[in-house]
Formats: C-alpha cells, structure tokens, sequence
C-alpha cells in the first residue's frame, strides 16, 4: 500500500528513524493516508476541497477510520490543508500501527539516561523495509516508465524534501526526470501534493525560535 | 449531511487542531524573547546617549511605541488577508506591486543582516569585558564574538529548539531584573532629586531627536514577528493583534523607564557624559553600590544571554528571508533548501553564518571598536532598514485596502496606517538628515552617506532584479510575494493553469 511504502521510504531500513523532520513526517504521511483514498477513487480533490465519492467502506482498517472522519466532517468543508494538520497529528504512528499488525515491524522502546522516552518501530526485515527505496532509486535512476503506485511514492518522496535522499549522488537529469515525471499525475494528487509541500514549507518558516 | 445540522461545537478536526494552537501569552514571549530587553536597557540605551549626546532618547523609546502601535494597526489588519504573512516584503509587493516588493525583500536581507552581524559586537565586547573584570581571564573581543558566533551558527543548522520555558525564564528574569535596576536608580537619584526632565516632549522637537528616535526603532525589531505564527493561532483574528499591542506596550514602557531611570541617577545633565565614560557598564555601574556584586553579576549574565538570544534570533530570520525568497526563486533556489533531518533553512543559515564570519574578522583586522563601529553603527543602520520597511509596509496596507476594505473598519484600513506613514515618514528624514548625529562623526564625513546609500543601492538593485524577472523569468515574477505557497516551477505540483482553464465549461 502506498502509505506503507512511503512511511518505510521515509525511515531507516535497519533502525526505523526518521529520515526526516518530525513536521515533515507527520504531514508527508498525512498526505499519504489521504492518497491512498485518493487512488481508490474513495474522495477527491480539488482545487484546495476534499470531498468523498464513494462511502463504501474499505477494507482495510486504516483507510475505513481515515475515511469515517473525512464522512463525520463532511459538512464543515474543510480545505486540504486543515486534513493535512489534523491528520499529519497521528498519521505516522497510525500507519506504523498497520504495518506491526501486518507483521512488517516490532515496537522497540527509546531510553534516554535509561528512563523510556518513546517508541521506534523497528522493521524486521530490512530487506522488505529498503525495497521501496531500492525500486524507486533505481527507477528513476534510469528514468525507466513508472505505474501510478510509483509515481504516486515519487510525488510523496518529492514533496516531503526526500528526492535528495533517494537520488543521492544522481546527475541533475534524474532530479529533473523526477519533477517532469510527477508533473504527469492527474490533478487531484498534484493539488494534494502542492499543499503537502507548502505546509511543510510554511512549517519552516513558522519555525518558533 | 447538512452543514447546518452539525452543532459547531462538535468538530472533531476544530477541537484537536485547537488544542496544539498558541495562546496570545506564548506569541509575546516568543517574540519578547527575541527583541531581549536587556540588550535594549542595558546595551542599546546607554550606547545611545553616549553616541549620539541626545538626552531625549527615554521619550523617543515612549513616542517609537506610540508610532509603532499605530503601525501595527494596519499591519496586524493586512496579516489577515496574506499568505506568507511573516515577511514585509510580501506585504509590500502585494500593496505596491511586485518591483517594490523584491526592492523591500533585498532592504530587509540586508537591513536584518545588520541588526545581526552588528550585535556580535556586542556581544563580544560585553562578554570580554566581564570576564577580565570578574575572573581575569583577557580574551580578545573578536574571540569572544567568534564563539557566539559558532554556537548560533551549528544552532542555526540543526535548529535546536531552545526550550520555550527556558525563554520564558530568562525573559521574566531579564524584566525582573530591569525594573530592579530602574527602581533602584530612581530610589537613590543624583543631587536635585528625580527629575523628569528626560521625558519632556519638547526633546521630540529639539535637535538631533532623528538620531535617538532610530536607536528606539533599533531597540523595538523583532516585535514583527507576531505575523508569523497567526496560522498557528487559536484565533488568528485577535490573538495576534493582542499580542503585537501588548509586546510594543510592554517594551515600549520597561524601555522608556528604565532610560528615565538612567538619567535620574545620573542626573539629566551629566548622562551623556556618564554614559560617553561608562559605556554599557553604566547601569552596572549606577546599581553597584546600593544593590552589591550578586545583582550586578545576574545582570551582567543576563545581559551576555540576552545578547545570544537576539543573535539566534536575528540568524533565523535571515534564515527565514533567504528562505522565502529561495522557495520563490527570487534567489537561487538552493538558498530554498532544507535540511532533511532538522528541516532547518540549511543554505540561508549557512550563507548568513559566513557572511556574519566575514563581518567579524574585517573588525577584529581593522581594529575598530566592537561598541562604536560594530555594535551601535550596525545595529542602528539595521534599524534604519526595518524603519524605511515599516514606512513601505504602512504605504502597502493603504494601497492593500485602496477599493476593497475587505470587511475591515476604516480605521484599520486607511486612517491608523495614513498617521503611521506619515510619523514614520518624518522619523525616517529625520534619521537620514542627522546621519553624522548617529554615527557621531563630523557632518560632511562622506560616512553619513555611505550607510543610508546601502539601503538605495539594495532597493535599485531590487528594482532592477525585478524587471530582469519580469522579462526572463515570468512565472518567478507572478509569483513574489507567497513564499512557501509559491506557485511556478518553484512547486512542481502547481496546477497548471491552462489545464484548469481547459476543465471549466
């Protein structure tokens, strides 16, 4: 699933840190919750407007419980960037939840001077962990085509600030063959991803010091 | 499901997103945190009265705050209607157009690049200064200057978040400790009693009053930063206009007294040549006998981590700028880069850390005064900058609201901002007609003009940027002003326009 890919992109394969800022996570996986529904033609987005198509519920838990809040809010017509702050508070550990229930990852605890601080979800297999990566990596290394899935990550990966860590080392042709290729998602996911990046660009600047 | 059926307490998405937002109490401390009202009482204000041989600078701090609350009025009031509403420059290139707008952003980068590089004087020569007196230790100023300058800049790249309660510690204690020293200087004043002669009007009139109103606009930057957090206002409608008025009231009044307070003890006669001798140990020096070394160490130690927080503070905004305007492509887009683990303006800090580098070294080769020609020299031309911004910011609102008032009162819109532009406007004359008052040189040293020159030559050559964009890069030029909301190639996910035109009927 998309999210699962993109939270694993956005760790380490071995450690389970974060690759990026907290605000940067939060939001980056909040925009990937609300892809996933995006490509099951469960809501759409435009200009800055979520709306649900389709209220069936999903399958999957998570996407069921991301969609219930979208349907319970219907009303009040929030834009994408109060979904993105509100649901960029839980969405990281929302979808590292779905991923200890799949088996993919185990909770380890963080000390700090031996007192518990908080939880890593450490994957079990890297080599499961660092796929995303690897396929995307290699990808765009040579600029191959991609499918929708891939192109989706590569938006999340491009918004998020990530590119510089998967095209680490790569000419400036892959870094431009990545923006042209992202530029060819259809509108929905493009404005979904346009206000994930000023929101964490905004973030930046917001920064209390 | 209707709108109109959902009780407007219930929203689940309103009521968490409000629990994280900031209260008006967090938004002044932040920003009193920054402006460091030690660096102001005990550092700016002396420096002042030696320099530029004024004795009206605690009525100047009390007029700078009237003029700067009624600025704020219609500041506050445009913060509404902006995206980007942190910088001023996005405020005037959407009031007076796109050129001046990229004229504004180049003064700013180097009018807040002065107020930083300009406070490691201070920094540096307080800091050496009270090590050699207290402990013996003699380290040069510029060393001293130098290690503020590499905490700020490895601070400024990994963004450390200095702890909000420490601020907040620091900032009580820092007032606490400047109205102690203003209660006890008036409580023991100088032969002849307290007298009020220092904050009589009629020095708002007399000669040389530019001089010391700029040095009270020097002391007031950083209270614009209110602005930048109103998304993350609970009520971004009130909470950050309360907050600008009561940060510009409360520095406006500590400020005020605390220079009275100075001149009382000293007598209003003698302060400027107490303040010429004493330098920024003056207000040390008037406490020490009545109030015994522990105080006077506190104040001193404040005083250095006053000095660090304005640094810091100062440093990210630079940071902020270059930012914004890398993100625009107004700059070069790598100044728009961040740091992927800290999210830290990592190009921005690192270009404003080496110019400060450059700054420091020149000084310490030159073997200029830290206190003279770094500190105050700088730092006043820095406030010059912020002063000619606040001045086009002012124009900006009225030409914002000129047609469309946006549902907001005629007194937000066009009178409060029509009385700051023209009290600014003449604050503004008066600074550059008395420029060798300021800098205490003689009045046709070509000095006088060299520093508000810099100022031209920034908004020429933003002028001039500006219409190179317009020619060859005009999707950049539509776009000045939005910052991180940019939307040309700068964003990748921009919608394209024509696509969007192509959807509709």
């Amino acid at each position: 699933m998309l999210a699962d890919d993109y939270y694993r992109l956005a760790h380490h394969d071995v450690t389970g840190r974060p690759r990026l800022h907290p605000t940067a996570v939060g939001l980056g996986c909040a925009a990937a919750l609300l892809a996933e529904l995006l490509g099951a033609r469960r809501v759409v987005v435009e200009d800055d407007a979520v709306s649900v198509i389709d209220r069936k519920p999903p399958s999957d838990s998570l996407m069921h419980f991301v969609l219930d809040q979208l349907v319970a809010e219907e009303g009040r017509r929030h834009n994408v960037r109060t979904w993105l702050a509100f649901l960029s508070k839980d969405a990281t550990v929302q979808i590292a939840q779905r991923l200890l229930r799949g088996g993919h990852v185990r909770m380890a605890a963080v000390r700090k001077l031996g007192r518990q601080t908080g939880v890593l979800y450490v994957p079990v297999d890297m080599n499961v962990a660092a796929l995303p990566w690897a396929l995307l990596s290699q990808r765009l290394r040579r600029h191959e085509p991609m499918d929708y899935e891939e192109l989706a990550l590569a938006g999340l990966v491009l918004a998020t600030g990530l590119d510089s860590f998967v095209l680490d080392g790569a000419p400036a042709a892959s870094f431009d063959f990545l923006k042209h290729q992202v530029g060819t998602l259809w509108p929905p996911m493009r404005s979904l991803l346009f206000y994930a990046h000023a929101a964490i660009g905004e973030a930046v600047l917001a920064h209390r010091t | 499901m209707q709108a109109s059926s959902t009780r407007a307490t219930s929203s689940n998405v309103t009521n968490t997103l409000a629990r994280s937002r900031l209260g008006t109490a967090s938004v002044v401390f932040f920003v009193m945190a920054a402006a460091a009202p030690l660096t102001v009482t005990a550092g700016g204000a002396t420096s002042g009265f030696a320099i530029t041989g004024s004795k009206g600078i605690p009525v100047a701090y009390l007029a700078v705050a009237v003029i700067l609350a009624l600025f704020a009025v219609g500041y506050v009031a445009m913060s509404r209607h902006l995206v980007n509403a942190g910088s001023f420059y996005s405020y005037v290139s959407q009031g007076l157009g796109k050129p001046a707008g990229v004229a504004a952003a180049f003064v700013a980068v180097l009018g807040y690049n002065a107020m930083q590089v300009g406070l490691y004087g201070g920094f540096g020569a307080v800091l050496s200064g009270w090590l050699d007196e207290r402990f013996g230790i003699q380290i040069a100023w510029w060393l001293c200057a130098l290690i503020g300058w590499a905490v700020v800049a490895v601070l400024g790249v990994l963004r450390v978040d200095l702890n909000g309660r420490v601020l907040a510690v620091m900032l009580l204690a820092e007032i606490a400790v400047a109205v102690l020293f203003a209660v006890v200087m008036v409580a023991h004043p100088a032969e002849g009693g307290v007298r009020f002669t220092a904050l009589s009007p009629s020095f708002l009139v007399a000669a040389g009053i530019g001089a010391a109103l700029v040095t009270a606009v020097t002391g007031f930057v950083g209270f614009e930063a209110t602005t930048v957090f109103s998304e993350e206002t609970r009520d971004p409608k009130r909470t950050v206009a309360r907050a600008t008025y009561i940060a510009v009231a409360v520095t406006g009044v500590l400020y005020g007294l605390s220079a009275w307070a100075l001149t009382v003890a000293t007598g209003p006669d003698n302060i400027v040549a107490a303040a010429q001798e004493h330098s920024t140990e003056l207000i040390f020096t008037l406490v020490q006998p009545h109030l015994g070394q522990f105080f006077v160490d506190l104040g001193h130690m404040l005083f250095v981590t006053s000095l660090f927080a304005a640094l810091l503070s100062f440093h990210h905004t630079v940071g902020r700028y270059l930012f914004s305007l890398g993100r625009e492509q107004v700059l070069p887009s790598i100044l728009g880069r961040t740091s992927r683990r800290t999210g830290a303006p990592k190009a921005g800090s690192i270009t404003q850390s080496a110019l400060a580098f450059v700054v420091i070294v020149g000084y310490a080769l030159a073997g200029a005064d830290p206190i003279v020609h770094l500190f105050f020299w700088i730092t006043v031309t820095g406030g010059l900058g912020v002063l000619i911004l606040m001045t086009l910011t002012s124009t900006a609102v009225i030409g914002f609201f000129a047609g469309n008032r946006r549902g907001e009162s005629l007194w937000h819109t066009f009178a409060a901002p029509l009385i700051a532009v023209t009290a600014l406007g003449y604050v503004l004359y008066l600074t550059v007609e008395q420029f060798d008052v300021l800098l205490g040189v003689d009045a046709n040293s070509p000095l006088r003009w060299a520093f508000p020159a810099a100022f031209a030559a920034a908004a020429l050559l933003g002028l001039a940027w500006a219409a190179g964009l317009k020619t060859w890069r005009p999707d950049v030029y539509a776009a000045i002003g939005r910052g991180a909301n940019a939307t040309p190639t700068a964003n990748p996910f921009a919608p394209a326009p024509s696509l969007n035109e192509a959807a509709r009927p």
